[in-house]
């Protein structure tokens, strides 16, 4: 690969790294929002006590129980947060590709949920599928592919993910019903996930012609 | 003065249950609604001041929900919230018409004011 190649590459990976935390500090700075209006509602309800008005047992629980079910949430982020974060550490490790799957979708929730689409992993998934790669290179390609699958889909639709392992050979599928319109800037995002694949030795395949159902298959 | 008519629009359906008690608490009449669409359906049939709007909602955003609020219901004010660092969100809410962006977390004393200010905009000029 040429010094414009490689170049193109680390901003690629790095928009991607920019992509990811933006979501999650915005679901963090969410988070924090509940729990400042619970733990402020709380503080208004002290406050009318003090006044002479009765304290609403079930009040003061509902807003505690909210309260804690916002820091459990958070935690989660911060849990995948470090996750994503720490994938970075080795240029490469052994990657069990379910385990990895399952974390970029986790991270990618919050893209498909603002354009209403469903992000789904099919089952069964294979029993072991494990490979030796960078994860944060493949978490990247995944990301690239689940983000062509966003810009060429239809609200209310569901993009279906699955993991095959045949004679040594790992295959990752997305399909979805594809969109009756033609979507801008899905052949430079085709372009940008072949270069990415190959980039990391797999192979790129997509379909992706508007008014049909689409699919794009990753192999390595 | 009358009570103050706020509509809460945002996807955080936890958030809005809280701040909807909070307003209500300082006086107001206050709803919550949890998407664009649903709000766009409940500016038609209540009588309201203001509405506080989510930017990023799944579905409609909230600058789409601006665009359609000004073009049915001119008169009425629309308070953005987001939740991001950054001002160009707000920059394009406040050029499509919304009164005032506010960042989340927010402070109830500020959101109180700039609802209070909001209201007193929508008035109509004295003859």
């Amino acid at each position: 690969m040429n010094q414009t190649g490689i170049q193109n590459c680390h901003e690629q990976e790095l928009q991607f790294f920019g992509a990811i935390s933006a979501s999650l500090s915005h679901q963090l700075n969410n988070v924090l929002s509940i729990i400042n209006e619970n733990a402020g509602l709380l503080s208004d309800m002290l406050a009318a006590a003090e006044q002479g008005f009765p304290l609403d047992a079930a009040k003061i629980d509902r807003s505690t129980q909210r309260i804690a079910k916002q820091v459990n949430r958070g935690a989660g982020y911060i849990s995948r947060m470090n996750q994503f974060a720490h994938s970075v550490d080795e240029t490469e490790q052994t990657v069990d590709l379910n385990v990895m799957l399952a974390q970029i979708v986790s991270l990618c929730q919050r893209f498909a949920s603002l354009r209403k689409v469903a992000l789904l992993i099919e089952e069964p998934a294979p029993a072991e599928a494990k490979i030796q790669a960078c994860s944060f290179r493949l978490q990247h390609l995944v990301y690239l592919c689940i983000d062509l699958a966003l810009a060429g889909s239809d609200q209310e639709s569901t993009i279906q993910l699955s993991l095959a392992v045949t004679e040594n050979r790992h295959r990752l599928s997305l399909h979805w019903p594809g969109s009756a319109t033609a979507k801008t800037g899905i052949n430079e995002k085709v372009t940008v996930a072949r270069q990415m694949a190959q980039q990391s030795g797999g192979e790129f395949e997509a379909t992706v012609e508007a008014g049909k159902a689409m699919s794009l298959t990753l192999t390595f | 003065m009358s009570k103050l008519r706020i509509l809460i629009v945002d996807d955080e359906e936890e958030l809005v249950g809280a701040l909807v008690e909070r307003l209500q608490l300082r006086g107001m009449d206050a709803y919550g609604v949890t998407s664009g669409a649903e709000a766009l359906v409940f500016i038609q049939t209540t009588e309201l001041d203001v509405v506080l709007l989510d930017m990023k909602m799944p579905g409609l955003g909230g600058l789409q929900v601006v665009k359609k609020i000004k073009a049915e219901k001119p008169q009425l004010q629309v308070v953005l919230l987001t939740g991001h660092g950054s001002t160009e969100d707000a920059e394009k809410g406040i050029e499509c018409g919304a009164f005032d962006c506010l960042m989340k977390p927010i402070k109830i004393e500020e959101l109180c004011q700039v609802l209070g200010k909001a209201a007193e905009c929508q008035e109509p000029p004295a003859p």
